[in-house]
């Protein structure tokens, strides 16, 4: 019975390519095979990213579980000149309105009678004016904030659908494609570094320019701060120049006690520093 | 076998069968790769375009003025952070090959106001401006505010780290900086 069904089926698809007289059924074969095997090696061989395979041949991998990424400031050295706003805001397009920032400058001025008094006009970007007479000032210095990529961020625990990580370098990332744009993360941050983007309604927050790292360049910050105030570097190389950093001066972070791990060390930060 | 027992077992096959149909159609493709996220959101991030080049493609055609910014006061500040990013300029550059970019050996000053009549304006670098399209031309800053936006007498500056000059008594305040101190060799 089978193979009556089957000798039908072939007389029936013989006298169908009969009307076609330039195809023959040794044709079809030819196609179908090329087809089939066409589709194996494609699923097989081809990634569905392209840019994994453009990045590997420069042997720099996505994601690298072998870097622990993070950041070093030195306030010593910070001149509130606001270039590593600047940088940040052109590097990764962010809305060049005030109060959109992954990255800026906060001037802090300690007066006399202990009250004190915090500046950051846009950000730091255009500079900064003493405000304060100089007589009625006890301590003032510069503090560059950003996002502190906590190893055990807030912020990735209240995202409801998975769109804020940490990635394996230690880099909190957000996935704008997947981000629905609840704000849930902005109100977890201890350190206010997220915002929602006004272009594209989702959150937006400092990525450490992965973009920069993957090919081998320095964070836009770390490139255009004129004094090396900023350092970045990989936490797991011991003779790296983050850690070298980190040996050389007594670094503290921010909020330690919320025991959100960040990987902002700052030197010479002042108490005061909120 | 009870035949509630057979219909049970059925109802659940479907259920379980419309589960795992409805899952693979809304869990995203590289979900779960490395974690509880997107595993291609990471792939994204790390495609997004630069526009801070890298340094070194900089140095390639100003040798001469990387050369005195090295051995300078200004020596810690890169290319980029007067200039601008550079990205867009240095591949402008490196698609046109290296034929049109300015003479390295030329380019000891880099003052290129076309007003400010000084013997110090070079030509060649005036040239060179002038053939790079306006896209891909980068800034070079020679106005008191650009300089003194680092150098203004503030006093949350650490002394140390910078040279800070009071504006209200400094000599004649009406001339352009970089008229005495040129940017890439500052220590006069």
């Amino acid at each position: 019975m089978p193979s009556s069904a089957c000798t039908q089926f072939l007389t029936w698809f013989t006298m169908n390519t009969e009307k076609d007289k330039n195809k023959t059924r040794r044709d079809f074969f030819k196609v179908s095979a090329t087809v089939v095997t066409g589709i194996a090696i494609n699923s097989v061989f081809v990634k569905p990213s392209m840019v994994q395979a453009e990045n590997e041949k420069e042997n720099i991998k996505i994601p690298d579980f072998d870097k622990w990424y993070g950041f070093g400031i030195d306030i010593d050295k910070c001149i509130g000149c606001g270039n590593c706003a600047k940088a940040c805001k052109i590097e990764n397009d962010v809305s060049q309105e005030p109060f959109y920032f992954r990255s800026w400058v906060e001037y802090y001025v300690i007066k006399d009678d202990e009250t004190i008094k915090i500046e950051s006009p846009n950000g730091g970007i255009d500079g900064f004016k003493q405000s304060v007479p100089p007589d009625e000032i006890e301590k003032s210095f510069f503090v560059p904030k950003t996002c502190n990529h906590c190893a055990k961020s807030p912020c990735e625990q209240v995202c409801p659908v998975g769109a804020t990580f940490l990635s394996p370098e230690g880099v909190v990332l957000v996935d704008k494609k997947y981000c629905i744009g609840c704000g849930y993360c902005v109100q977890s941050c201890p350190y206010g570094c997220r915002y929602i983007s006004p272009i594209t309604h989702t959150v937006d927050k400092c990525t450490m320019c992965y973009h920069r790292l993957k090919k081998g360049l320095p964070p836009a910050c770390v490139e255009a701060c004129p004094t090396g105030a900023r350092i970045h570097g990989d936490l797991h190389d011991k003779e790296g120049e983050l850690v070298k950093f980190m040996k050389e001066h007594n670094c503290r972070v921010l909020k330690p006690h919320l025991n959100t791990k960040p990987k902002l060390h700052y030197n010479s930060l002042n108490e005061k520093v909120i | 076998m009870p035949q509630q027992v057979t219909r049970l077992i059925l109802v659940f096959a479907i259920f379980i069968g419309i589960f795992y149909t409805v899952r693979s159609y809304f869990v995203p493709e590289s979900w779960g790769e490395f974690g509880h996220y997107r595993g291609n959101a990471i792939r994204e991030i790390a495609a997004l375009e630069t526009k801070y080049a890298d340094i070194k493609t900089c140095i390639e055609c100003h040798k001469e003025n990387a050369g005195l910014l090295a051995e300078g006061e200004h020596a810690s500040i890169k290319c980029q952070t007067c200039h601008g990013p550079g990205y867009k300029h240095n591949k402008y550059y490196e698609l046109q090959g290296k034929s049109n970019t300015p003479d390295s050996a030329s380019m000891s000053t880099e003052i290129t106001d076309t007003s400010v009549s000084t013997e110090n304006t070079d030509t060649s670098i005036q040239k060179h401006k002038s053939t790079t399209p306006e896209e891909f031309r980068l800034r070079t800053p020679d106005d008191r505010k650009f300089c003194l936006n680092c150098h203004e007498l503030n006093s949350g500056r650490p002394e140390k780290a910078i040279k800070q000059i009071d504006v209200t008594d400094h000599y004649n305040m009406k001339k352009k900086c970089i008229k005495c101190h040129p940017p890439h060799a500052p220590n006069s």
